[in-house]
């Protein structure tokens, strides 16, 4: 049964007439067109769906849109223009961590809220923040030191 | 253009901001999706089938459609793309449904009714040799057989004054690359362009070719960007490709048919599980004459890939080590399981896991310091190999030794392991080589093999290549070797998707052949462009792959050398064992590692810290039942970033000649020695021998409550 369900998506109203019980994930992708979040597994257990909801990391294959009515919604499109984005970009760039890529807009939704609230995260915080996310790439230690090495530089990204 | 610094990758910025369109998040313009149905039988006959009302727009896709041959041709045995009478394993393709809207045609799947008539099952590879089941391959369910011997290994062991005999059994690993399979087949005129989420691109084109009984040439098969692969990106998108091929090939339509991850985990390829049983015979002082390996993998309801993986690991079965006399049996059989195939090791996990654990056992049983005990029987230049060839370049195993152990603080740390009163410390070894192939089945060197360069007007230098980057760094690498032999700045040189219109065939990509071998020739193609470089208008440079002249391989007498070079490896692990879970925690992993020399070192760093995770997966995390039944992650663990511990890595520089720049390979070894690296530290810190992967809490209890 086709709902109209409002909610804000990456900072602009939007309107999705849905089911309400169709998962976040979907709709974000199809009708919304926004690829950046994907699905890796469908059941909550590998992070590459994380958003940001109300600001914090939310796994989107879990999430009913009817949840979100009137909520602010956050996707890795919506995070390129921050200077926090840009700061974790160039630290997963210049730390090497990205292999195939398909994890990484998850842990980047993860570790902007992370750095947002901690500024000076010990390396325990880090791998306790993305331990949700799941990488079979990379070993998790260079995605560790990219985080550090953003922290380090965070100046004023937020 | 020095190789020392590190190269940014060009496809980073796009991955972080999500930008790069994987498979699923690509359009096609009035594409229909499928779904596959399949067995709910793990071997059966197909009774009957009864298929629900198909509204206009939806179809049904069988083996009827295939134009040509239901079979992969790409293999040795047959593999059909659809079953037809006959059912082998739970999870067998028997038919697509396809239609415009997803729902509905996942809907009208569930409304397939399918009569199976059961036939007893082969479970495991034990039951495939007892032979009380009525076989399911030949008449002993056994794909493949192999046995490669130096020496009189009878004569050893009758002489010999005692003997050891290990057993060692590992299960199915899944690779869990985080993009599940996918592919989309577009009909374009009378030609078929298939975009699809693969490592070998032209193998695709040419097993579609198989099926449709048509030129290779009707085929276009674009690679999309890899969300990992591990090798299990090389099989299965063969059927997923068919399956969708015949599809739009019925429909005049694009077909998208992209897997759920709960059917990827229950039907596509895994690691072969394995049990090998390892004996060295001791003369009366005590050291090793001989060396007895049998080896079984357990192979699923068609053999694939079985073969190859057979072969390469058996090639490897006596581990670092050369004795008077060898020899390695292998079989590999039959059983009603989905497919093993390809991934990452081919063979040599088992293979290593098996030798090292029998060399520290037996070490421990006669109260000697494992690694010099090892060390007298360690393989030195010259010697020669298990079939008849010769490990012709140096053989660094000495300085990975050395180095491994001052890295760890080895004796040190042996000696002031920690004390406390739930948890039981240790440390342990296992040392590893990798003999990287010229080509997959190193029985078959392939013809046409070549990559290219192709300078255009604007100055940039085009690499052409069939290889793939599946996230493993291979184009950064590459546009460094070409960046660095034409000595211009790396940004001049572009390396795209493959497009198998575009780029010869070279090989699929895997089995640790890129760098080293592929490697080499693009830069010869560099070397010959070079002089041209600054000429006017467009440039082609063509290069075919030379094999070394130092390998050659007779399959008739299977003699020679299937490996033209050897990576050389230590790895010491330090782990904590919880007295009351029984769980191991690795605490650090120390690994030092030959590869010849590092074209990047960062990108030969996240080789090995990810070789090294999924290693200690598969030695203390990743397990799948015996019957081979998982469809869902909540059941299968992987490491998460709680998992990961620190990974010191050191690289010893041990040129090799024919590589590029000396570079040997570095994309399957991590993996190799790290599982019994660790099942050593255990078995130090509990006081017990290991004998299986995975080390669960309930197997280490089990093996803790029958301590004498």
């Amino acid at each position: 049964m086709t709902v109209s369900i409002p909610f804000e998506l990456n900072g602009a109203p939007v309107q999705a007439n849905v089911c309400p019980e169709t998962r976040l994930m979907d709709v974000l992708r199809d009708p919304f067109g926004l690829t950046g979040t994907k699905e890796g597994c469908g059941e909550g257990e590998c992070g590459s769906c994380t958003i940001l909801l109300d600001g914090q990391p939310v796994l989107s294959c879990l999430t009913a849109v009817g949840a979100v009515r009137g909520r602010p919604v956050t996707t890795i499109e919506g995070l390129r223009s921050t200077p926090g984005f840009a700061l974790l970009s160039r630290a997963l760039n210049d730390a090497g961590a990205v292999q195939c890529g398909f994890c990484t807009p998850g842990i980047i939704m993860v570790a902007y809220a992370l750095l947002r609230d901690f500024p000076a995260p010990d390396e325990k915080t880090i791998r306790a923040a993305l331990a949700g996310n799941l990488c079979r790439c990379t070993g998790y230690n260079m995605i560790v030191e990219a985080i550090a090495l953003a922290a380090r530089k965070r100046g004023d990204a937020w | 253009m020095d190789l020392t610094p590190n190269c940014s990758r060009a496809d980073t910025p796009g991955k972080c901001a999500g930008e790069t369109l994987f498979i699923r998040d690509m359009q096609f313009q009035g594409a229909l999706d499928a779904v596959t149905i399949r067995s709910r039988s793990r071997r059966a006959n197909i009774l009957k089938i009864e298929l629900p009302e198909m509204p206009e727009g939806y179809f049904m896709v069988d083996a009827s459609d295939i134009p040509g041959r239901n079979h992969v041709v790409f293999f040795r045995d047959p593999c059909p793309y659809f079953a037809e009478n006959r059912v082998n394993y739970i999870g067998q393709p028997i038919m697509l449904v396809v239609g415009p809207d997803i729902r509905l045609v996942r809907k009208l799947a569930q409304e397939v009714r399918i009569d199976y008539d059961d036939l007893p099952a082969i479970n495991t590879l034990e039951e495939a040799l007892e032979g009380k089941v009525p076989p399911l391959y030949k008449d002993d369910n056994v794909y493949a057989e192999e046995i490669f011997k130096y020496g009189d290994v009878e004569q050893a062991f009758s002489d010999a004054a005692e003997i050891l005999e290990t057993l060692t059994r590992t299960g199915y690993q899944e690779h869990l690359y985080m993009e599940p399979q996918g592919v989309v087949a577009v009909p374009e005129g009378d030609r078929m362009t298939v975009y699809a989420s693969t490592q070998g691109p032209h193998a695709m084109r040419l097993t579609l070719a198989g099926a449709f009984g048509c030129d290779p040439e009707r085929f276009r098969i674009r690679q999309t960007p890899i969300g990992g692969g591990f090798g299990g990106k090389i099989e299965p998108p063969f059927i997923l490709a068919g399956h969708a091929a015949f599809a739009a090939r019925k429909c005049g339509k694009p077909v998208r048919l992209t897997y759920s991850r709960e059917e990827d985990l229950l039907s596509t390829t895994k690691r072969h599980p394995s049990r090998v049983v390892v004996r060295t015979a001791l003369n009366e002082k005590k050291q090793i004459i001989a060396l007895d390996v049998d080896v079984v993998f357990q192979a699923g309801g068609y053999a694939l890939s079985c073969a190859m993986v057979l072969d390469t690991g058996l090639k490897k079965a006596t581990g670092v080590y050369h004795f008077p006399a060898a020899r390695a049996r292998g079989r590999a059989v039959a059983t009603n399981n989905p497919m093993s195939g390809a991934f990452r090791g081919f063979g040599a996990p088992q293979i290593f896991f098996a030798v090292e654990t029998h060399m520290n056992a037996l070490a421990r049983k006669l109260g000697k310091e494992p690694l010099a005990f090892k060390a007298n029987y360690f393989i030195r230049q010259g010697d020669p190999t298990l079939t008849g060839g010769a490990y012709h370049f140096h053989v660094a195993l000495p300085e990975v030794v050395a180095t491994v152990k001052k890295i760890s603080d080895y004796e040190n740390r042996i000696a002031s392991l920690p004390d406390a009163r739930d948890r039981l410390f240790g440390v342990g070894q296992a040392l590893f080589n990798f003999g990287a192939p010229f080509s997959m089945d190193t029985q078959i060197p392939p013809a046409n093999r070549a990559v290219g360069l192709l300078k255009r007007e604007d100055g940039t230098v085009q690499i052409l290549s069939e290889l793939v980057d599946m996230g493993q760094g291979l184009c950064t690498a590459f546009r460094k070797i070409v960046a660095k032999t034409l000595d211009i700045p790396i940004e001049r040189v572009v390396y795209h998707d493959v497009d198998t219109d575009h780029v010869p065939p070279v090989t699929i990509t895997g089995a640790s052949m890129s760098v080293v071998a592929i490697g080499r020739t693009l830069k010869n193609a560099a070397e010959k462009l070079k002089p041209r470089l600054n000429d006017p208008g467009e440039i082609r440079v063509i290069e075919q792959c030379q094999q070394p002249p130092h390998v050659s391989w007779n399959g008739i007498k299977q003699q020679g050398e299937p490996f033209h070079s050897y990576v050389w490896g230590a790895i010491i692990a330090e782990v904590e064992v919880d007295t009351v879970t029984w769980q191991v925690l690795v605490r650090n992993l120390w690994m030092a590692l030959d590869i010849g020399r590092a074209i990047d070192t960062r990108i030969v760093r996240g080789q090995i810290d990810g070789g090294a995770i999924q290693g200690l997966g598969y030695g203390l995390l990743e397990s799948i039942p015996p019957d081979a039944m998982i469809a869902s992650l909540a059941d299968y663990v992987v490491p998460t970033s709680l998992d990961a511990p620190a990974i010191e890595s050191v690289l010893v520089e041990n040129l090799y000649p024919e590589g590029p720049y000396g570079a040997k390979c570095a994309g399957e070894p991590p993996l190799v020695g790290v599982a019994p690296a660790i099942a050593d530290a255990v078995a130090n810190a509990c006081g017990i021998e290991v004998a299986r992967l995975p080390i669960s809490p309930e197997y280490l209890m089990q093996r803790m409550i029958e301590k004498p």
